[in-house]
């Protein structure tokens, strides 16, 4: 197999190689693939222009329109937009739609990118340099990606429940008891947001950690010695060798948990309603509790925010594979 | 700098130079993932003694965790036999439903993204581009913009509440799947097929008998991911799957049920543990080899 040249080449020389030798035989030939083609792609097709076309257009057109609880509509110029815009300023606040979903999303969005990769990238290190019971760390670090997310938030639920969680009787046992808030570390305002980003960094290695020691493993072992031999330390090698090497997939997983922090709602969901006052909500519970239950004036709202999302994640998106394409380009060789 | 001089033969480790950098790096990271990796393990075993325990001795004294003389397997009984949510599903219901909700889907999304993905990376025609931009294109925005729309799409063709909606969104051949395939096949030259042409092979014979199999590495990955996966996922069987509730589903409603019965709540979780950790155990080989002869690049 011709590794070396790129997958459009390589496709483009099939193609050129398709047709059979015999000129007599070219058209029939042609129309058998045509046939083979589009039978093949044709369902492939139908299904992107329904469940993708379709379907964002529709986003895009019920974000302009106000729906009654009929399910009649009418034209409704920028107001969804607006609705979405004033309560990011704090105003018209209703169950789930606070400020707090947009500022609780961002956190998210900072976390993942700035701590919960970062840590992923140096345990995925550590792993690949064997440090010791590394075995045991690959399969036991893993386990957050294996185990179901709905599973994590009950255990971590669980462990921090107020009347028999470990953490309650642990500070009770300590003598401090009266550092549990009255409604729980979940029920009070205060705790429960904090909590809910204590959940998101103990389950974010998640699956990533794999991902990342299998793009380490393919940097040739050459490299590392020869920087070995010349004196540089682990952290020099780390950073300057297997960073630049990696740093194609490293933007992969970047864009991957921007993207699904857009939907994250989960843990909010089932560990705190999005409560207590909203204050646990994120743009993806907003989205995913108002779906199945939408009718009225929320619909337009919802679509609208979803329309949002769209535009400016996958904004957000290029800006920073096009920033990370550049940070590293220097060193790539 | 000052350079070792190293004689020929000498093991390489030995000149490794010291760095108290590293020395502190090293102890940081090391004591984080052990941080994590005991609170990781710690949770479960807290779990698996716990659901053996009666609710009434958890509540009275949740940190005796080896209450071994008290220990009975009711819970397990219960989850597996008490009646929850609107349709009154047993967990033994929820195991069906997982299993009808899990393999129709799995098998369409292996067949459909390697026909789409093989056809885009082997034949030239109209469109191609266009269709490989776009599936790019679908990829950057995020998935959850469209959430809302879809469900109104299903409610709308009488599939919501219906696994034929399931299948149906999962029939889709444009997607992730669609590009490794894509780049796959296109790893892999004509001249196969150019032979099997000549003895007369049509183009389905060619992709099923000799590209398809050559495709395995992959097709086991996406099938043992995408077992997990779905068996995994709360979020499609909680939007369209509300009266037939899978596993992953279930222990919520069960909890919704039981209210603050723990032990029993433990007992349905470590189930749901063990059916994920077993199909990792049984596919992690797998799964670590088709990702280093490079069929998963992320």
């Amino acid at each position: 197999m011709d590794s070396e040249r790129t997958v459009s080449e390589e496709a483009g020389a099939a193609a050129v190689q398709a047709p059979a030798p015999k000129k007599k035989r070219i058209g029939a030939v042609k129309k058998r693939n045509l046939l083979f083609i589009w039978l093949g792609l044709g369902w492939s097709v139908l299904h992107f222009v329904v469940f993708w076309l379709y379907v964002n257009i529709g986003t895009i057109v019920s974000a302009f329109q106000l729906e009654d609880m009929l399910g009649n509509t009418t034209f409704a110029g920028w107001d969804n937009f607006l609705n979405v815009f004033q309560t990011i300023a704090g105003k018209n606040e209703t169950a789930l739609m606070t400020h707090y979903a947009y500022t609780n999303t961002l956190w998210l969005l900072l976390i993942g990118i700035v701590v919960n990769i970062p840590v992923t990238l140096v345990f995925s290190y550590m792993i690949f340099r064997r440090c010791k019971a590394q075995r045991i760390f690959r399969v036991v670090l893993y386990l957050p990606a294996i185990i179901s997310p709905i599973v994590l938030c009950l255990v971590f639920q669980g462990l921090i429940d107020s009347r028999t969680g470990i953490l309650a009787e642990f500070l009770r046992l300590i003598g401090a008891g009266d550092a549990i808030p009255s409604g729980g570390i979940l029920g009070s305002e205060d705790t429960a947001w904090t909590a809910i980003l204590v959940f998101s960094v103990w389950t974010g290695i998640s699956g990533n950690l794999i991902y990342f020691i299998s793009a380490m493993s393919r940097v040739p072992d050459s490299l590392i010695e020869s920087a070995q031999l010349d004196g540089a330390s682990e952290m020099c090698i780390f950073l300057r060798i297997v960073m630049p090497l990696v740093w194609s997939t490293v933007t992969t997983i970047v864009i991957q948990v921007i993207s699904t922090t857009f939907s994250w709602y989960l843990p909010s969901m089932q560990l705190t309603g999005g409560g207590p006052n909203g204050v646990t909500s994120t743009i993806g519970l907003i989205i995913i509790s108002n779906t199945s239950t939408t009718t009225g004036t929320t619909y337009g709202y919802v679509a609208a925010l979803s329309v949002l999302v769209g535009v400016i994640g996958t904004a957000f998106i290029l800006g920073v594979k096009w920033l990370m394409e550049r940070l590293w380009r220097e060193v790539e060789y | 700098m000052k350079r070792p001089v190293f004689k020929a033969g000498r093991a390489l480790k030995a000149k490794k130079t010291f760095h108290p950098g590293d020395f502190a790096f090293k102890l940081i990271v090391y004591i984080l993932m052990t941080v994590f990796a005991v609170s990781f393990v710690f949770v479960m075993v807290w779990m698996v003694l716990n659901s053996f325990r009666t609710s009434f001795r958890f509540m009275q004294d949740p940190l005796n965790f080896f209450d071994f003389a008290n220990w009975t397997g009711d819970n397990y009984v219960n989850a597996f036999t008490q009646e929850v949510g609107a349709n009154n599903t047993t967990m033994l219901g929820m195991v069906l439903n997982s299993v009808i909700y899990i393999f129709p889907p799995l098998i369409l999304q292996i067949f459909i993204p390697t026909i789409a993905g093989y056809i885009c990376a082997k034949f030239r025609f109209k469109g191609k581009t266009a269709i490989i931009t776009m599936v790019i294109v679908s990829m950057t925005v995020p998935a959850v913009s469209s959430t809302l729309q879809t469900f109104r799409l299903i409610s709308w063709m009488n599939l919501y509440d219906n696994f034929l909606g399931i299948y149906l969104m999962a029939a889709g051949g444009l997607g992730f799947g669609f590009l490794l395939y894509y780049n796959y096949f296109g790893g892999i030259p004509w001249e196969y097929a150019e032979s099997a042409q000549l003895d007369g092979a049509s183009n389905l014979r060619i992709f099923l008998q000799i590209y398809m199999p050559m495709a395995r590495p992959i097709i086991v990955a996406m099938f043992i991911t995408g077992l997990i996966g779905r068996w995994n996922d709360f979020t499609t069987p909680f939007l369209y799957l509300p009266s037939s509730p899978t596993v992953a589903n279930g222990i919520q409603i069960i909890f919704d049920f039981s209210g603050e019965d723990w032990p029993l709540m433990f007992a349905s979780m470590t189930f749901t543990c063990v059916v994920s950790l077993v199909l990792y155990a049984l596919f992690s080989k797998q799964i670590t080899e088709s990702m280093s002869a490079g069929g998963l690049k992320a």
